[in-house]
């Protein structure tokens, strides 16, 4: 403990906040920033069965994720302080077992992971 | 001359508290490319087959509670070469620790890109050596630079990346240098990393990858030119003491963390300090030892480096602010170190 108190003293003395925040000569600069994790189920609303390949998409960042046999995705974005446009696109047409309209949400953002449930409708033809 | 008093307080107690924030992961021995200056002698087809993904988490496993902001730099070889990185990334998030890599940036495509971001990659470094010449002269390939650029460009694009270019300079580039920063501003860069070659590896011998005493001077005047504009943040890389260019080409003062806050787990499962840092300095085994044991109990080399004051070290009048420069540069009976930056300026 004493010697933290000592890193903040002796690293506000040299000015620099670099002091604090440094990369290895050949490495990669540390990771300051901050993201939050969506993951999320897509099924059919009307059979209840989960759909894979839905593309979901965060629209204001070129961000994307394909739902998997279970009907499951999940990625890390990046932190905003407006909600996240939100995409679920059926983009293999009726391969996996129909064809899904497509469905907009803006995520609010209350916590650095979010859990969503989707129902997709099923598009008339 | 009081803030190099205090610097060097800040780094005694740096060494005392013997924090890890950043832990190296050679991933892979093997590369795309064939680079004339590798200091690894990596190749398509290394002699070391890769590490298990599990082996890494089981000595990841062992850290406790690790610092604020730890972050784990997936190293090489190339790293995009592996097809799990994806998996371990989001491995290493759900350990509460954070990511990056370094890469050469040829498999780094769109779809790449979106995937490693799915899998929270926070950090990252691409390298490019210069304008489509001499990058690909260095790169030994004729398509390294347009691939380069590509990650670059898809890298910039990322609101989340905390991201950099790295360049080697060397006698074909440090005439370009200008060129090269004005290029890398236009693809929407805001940081840059500037190094030398050492004479390790695939380096040694030749002559064409080192810098004259004139030229080192050179690239220090054109970095310390360049920190004057605030389009793009240039730095030297923190390879080595700089004398009278210190806290005028980095944010900070030369402070070699190797052992003291930054660790590695090499290829063959060694626990070392950099993976740059001559293999003779290997603290244990990931096989053998408990890595957070290891960290915990050895490194002393690292942490008291009085060993460094020989050679031509030992009557030099800045050594208690330089303490024998990077830990790389010791190699074989580290009789003195292979490169002083500061004789270069004298």
């Amino acid at each position: 403990m004493k010697r933290k108190w000592k890193r903040a003293l002796f690293g506000s003395l040299i000015f620099s906040s670099a002091a604090f925040v440094f990369q290895a000569c050949y490495g990669a600069p540390g990771d300051f920033g901050y993201d939050v994790f969506i993951e999320g189920h897509v099924i059919s609303k009307s059979s209840k069965k989960p759909i894979r390949g839905i593309k979901v998409s965060i629209t204001d960042e070129d961000q994307y994720a394909f739902t998997d046999v279970d009907g499951r995705f999940s990625f890390y974005t990046y932190e905003r302080k407006i909600n996240i446009p939100m995409i679920f696109q059926d983009v293999d047409s009726v391969e996996n077992s129909g064809l899904f309209e497509t469905q907009q949400l803006d995520v609010e953002l209350d916590s650095n992971k979010i859990s969503l449930n989707i129902e997709m409708g099923e598009e008339n033809r | 001359m009081l803030k190099q008093f205090f610097f060097r307080k800040f780094k005694e107690n740096e060494t005392q508290l013997h924090e890890l924030n950043y832990l190296f992961w050679e991933c892979t021995a093997k590369c795309n490319l064939n680079c004339l200056h590798c200091g690894s002698d990596c190749t398509k087809d290394s002699l070391h087959g890769d590490m298990p993904l599990a082996d890494f988490l089981e000595a990841i496993d062992t850290i406790e509670n690790p610092a604020p902001n730890f972050t784990v730099v997936i190293t090489g070889g190339e790293p995009l070469l592996r097809k799990d990185l994806e998996i371990c990334g989001r491995e290493i998030r759900k350990r509460n620790m954070r990511w990056g890599i370094v890469t050469n940036g040829l498999l780094y495509d769109k779809a790449r890109h979106v995937s490693l971001l799915n899998a929270g990659l926070g950090a990252l470094t691409i390298s490019l050596d210069g304008l489509s010449e001499t990058h690909n002269w260095l790169r030994n390939s004729k398509k390294s630079f347009e691939r380069a650029t590509q990650a670059i460009t898809l890298a910039a694009s990322s609101h989340r990346l905390n991201f950099d270019v790295v360049t080697c300079v060397n006698q074909r580039n440090i005439t370009e240098l200008s060129k090269i920063r004005e290029f890398i501003i236009e693809k929407g860069v805001k940081a840059w990393r500037l190094f030398t070659i050492f004479p390790i590896g695939r380096a040694a011998g030749n002559t064409e990858m080192f810098l004259t005493d004139i030229q080192f001077q050179t690239l220090m005047e054109f970095i310390y030119e360049s920190r004057k504009h605030a389009e793009i943040d240039v730095k030297f890389s923190c390879e080595g003491y700089v004398g009278k260019y210190e806290w005028k080409v980095r944010d900070s003062g030369f402070f070699c963390r190797a052992g003291i806050n930054i660790g590695s787990i090499l290829i063959d499962g060694s626990i070392a300090a950099c993976p740059n840092i001559d293999r003779s300095l290997t603290q244990g085994n990931i096989c053998s030892n408990s890595f957070w044991d290891v960290w915990n109990t050895k490194y002393e080399v690292f942490r008291k480096r009085g060993w460094t004051k020989t050679g031509k070290c030992q009557t030099c009048k800045e050594y208690k602010n330089c303490l024998g420069n990077g830990l790389h540069f010791w190699h074989g009976n580290r009789s003195e170190p292979i490169v002083c930056h500061n004789e270069k300026l004298l």
